[in-house]
């Protein structure tokens, strides 16, 4: 499998009380234009991200924008007690999760029944080709995706997750667990036996 | 389960791979912010005249007169008209379709101001000629990240059933992010709200009572921390002292289970939605678990709609929904009220799912307006319970989500 460089973007690493991702000096004190810089390095890893959430490429593009957005107005109310892209990462599970809670809204109010829509083109590149696992994926719950996805998309501890998510280390080795027994439940066939 | 996580690692990344950079749309930067000081003096404008529109256009409440003889009715106590939420003729805007309840001919509609076709809200006041309509405003339903609020109009309809224009009303409710359904008390003074907020992962399950001569508005919240869970649509018992409710697990984003329905007396004191008084616990009722509930009037009964799937993990799903009348206060299944089985496809299914609810109580208790596989009204408390009459509403294969009487 071939290295992309947004895979390399991946856990935070160091804990803020390290400052990887503290502002750099000359930025610490341009707050707004330190959060764009930070956005525009990982907006590729941030949408990619969103995807697995949501399952389509507009939605995610306005999620990251959204996010980018709250972060840019909010920085400096913000408690440094994570790092930015940590924050930055929260806000877009945040607003992830936002984007399934109005489908839902709009899914059980709606009145009539249509076929599902796609946002645009570009949607459908993500849904095209989508393999069994995958689709087993978008069916669990959003709170299984979202640390499935931290933990395996973006390869992070189960500390880095838990503080991501703003929930235990516990929380986030069962919701895990669950997800992965959910998904080997759904696809017995595709998972190899263990000798 | 390595072989299971290696796998999901790699199918995870070739799927976020295929979001390439050249195919996204660059980051908009956002305008620098202004200052929130010279915001202060319209918004202070904007608030007196609210408080002015409060209390001089609502000061006298909803009125409320005694219901009018029915001559030629097929049931006496039968309200003489109901409203139905419909998307209009252009296909792109809400409609509030009066029609009376007989014959189900159309005697006017009204345009309403939502932001997403076809979805508002109504209640009935207790004299036939009142409604209360919620509409959405603010963000599409659709996109990321904020709430929206819900305008409130009050629609008053003529002895022949002819609308008058809406009234917008002063109070709503605090911004949301769910709405579940709303109730006019008897006397039409008292709107009782049930939505829900999101904080992070956190529902706040929220249910306010709005005095709509005053404008004050009272909050019960459900408790944050563990188990999540907000209020469904309310109905009053007992006047304007309490008010019934589905209690709502959250599960996920949106995805509720009912854990049972309680009752609050919002006379007592306290701003916490466990306050109210489980009166039907959790579980099955007859042949399936409980989508959806109204208490009647006097308190002593709770109507229910319920489901049951017989073929879960089939490709076609056939169902059953019944309507039953349980006692208040136990839980205790008193009699089913009506059966139907039928089989969906899984779009069906999910709309069919989506869709269900009792509707809307006649203020005598006798008669519910009730979305089940068909929508229609059903003989809860009158002369011959488990009558079931189809009304029209909507084209056939639609569903009707926002009706009262």
């Amino acid at each position: 499998m071939e290295a992309d460089p947004a895979d390399l973007i991946r856990s935070p690493g160091p804990r803020p009380d390290q400052a990887a991702d503290d502002p750099p000096a000359e930025l610490a004190d341009d707050p707004a234009r330190y959060v764009t810089e930070l956005f525009r390095a990982h907006h590729l890893e941030l949408v990619r991200l969103a995807v697995l959430i949501v399952g389509d490429l507009a939605s995610a593009e306005d999620v990251v924008q959204d996010a980018f957005e709250q972060l840019h107005r909010r920085w400096r109310t913000l408690r440094k007690q994570s790092s930015a892209l940590d924050y930055a990462r929260s806000a877009v599970l945040n607003g992830s999760r936002s984007v399934l809670r109005r489908r839902s809204v709009a899914r059980r109010h709606e009145a009539r029944i249509v076929a599902p829509k796609l946002p645009d083109a570009d949607a459908a590149l993500v849904f095209e080709q989508r393999t069994e696992l995958i689709e087993a994926f978008r069916a669990l719950p959003a709170r299984q995706r979202e640390v499935l996805a931290l933990r395996y998309y973006v390869d992070m501890s189960v500390a880095d997750a838990a503080a991501t998510l703003h929930i235990s280390e516990g929380a986030v080795r069962s919701t895990s667990s669950r997800g992965l027994d959910a998904l080997a439940r759904i696809l017995p066939s595709r998972i190899p036996k263990e000798p | 389960m390595p072989d299971l996580e290696d796998l999901l690692r790699e199918e995870l990344k070739r799927t976020a791979r295929k979001v390439q950079p050249e195919v996204l749309r660059p980051l908009r930067v956002p305008a620098p912010g202004r200052s929130w000081r010279p915001r202060l003096v319209p918004l202070a404008a904007a608030a007196a005249v609210i408080a002015i529109v409060a209390v001089v256009a609502l000061a006298v409440g909803l009125p409320v007169s005694p219901k009018p003889a029915i001559s030629g009715s097929p049931s006496v106590g039968l309200p003489r008209f109901y409203v139905t939420i419909s998307g209009g003729a252009h296909g792109n805007e809400t409609e509030a379709v009066i029609r009376a309840s007989a014959g189900g001919q159309v005697t006017g509609t009204v345009q309403v101001p939502s932001i997403a076709q076809d979805v508002a809200f109504v209640t009935a006041a207790a004299d036939d000629r009142s409604f209360i309509i919620g509409a959405y405003e603010g963000q599409n339903l659709t996109s990321p990240g904020g709430a929206f609020d819900l305008r409130l109009f009050q629609l008053r309809i003529s002895g022949a059933g002819k609308p008058g224009h809406l009234t917008e009303l002063a109070p709503a409710p605090e911004r949301l992010d769910d709405f579940q359904g709303m109730a006019l008390s008897p006397d039409g003074k008292l709107l009782a709200v049930s939505l829900a907020r999101y904080s992070g992962p956190y529902t706040i399950g929220t249910l306010q009572v709005i005095n709509l001569a005053t404008g004050t508005i009272r909050t019960w919240t459900a408790p944050v921390k563990g188990p999540q869970y907000a209020p469904g649509a309310p109905s009053w018992v007992d006047g304007s002292r309490m008010v019934a409710f589905t209690w709502l697990r959250a599960i996920d984003p949106l995805v509720y289970t009912v854990a049972g329905v309680r009752l609050l007396d919002i006379t007592a004191p306290g701003d916490s939605l466990t306050d109210a008084k489980l009166i039907v616990p959790r579980g099955t009722v007859g042949a399936g678990s409980i989508k959806s509930a109204l208490i009647t009037p006097d308190g002593r009964d709770v109507i229910a709609v319920t489901l049951r799937e017989l073929s879960p993990l089939a490709s076609s799903h056939t169902v059953i929904v019944q309507i039953a009348e349980l006692q208040a206060g136990t839980g205790r299944l008193i009699r089913v009220l009506r059966t139907q089985t039928a089989r969906y496809d899984q779009g069906g299914y999910i709309t069919l799912q989506a869709s269900l609810g009792m509707l809307s109580l006649g203020s005598a208790g006798q008669y519910v307006l009730v979305q089940g596989i068909q929508f229609g009204w059903l003989d809860v408390g009158g002369p011959d319970p488990g009558r079931f009459t189809l009304l029209p509403a909507l084209p056939a294969g639609q569903y009707v989500t926002g009706a009262a009487w």
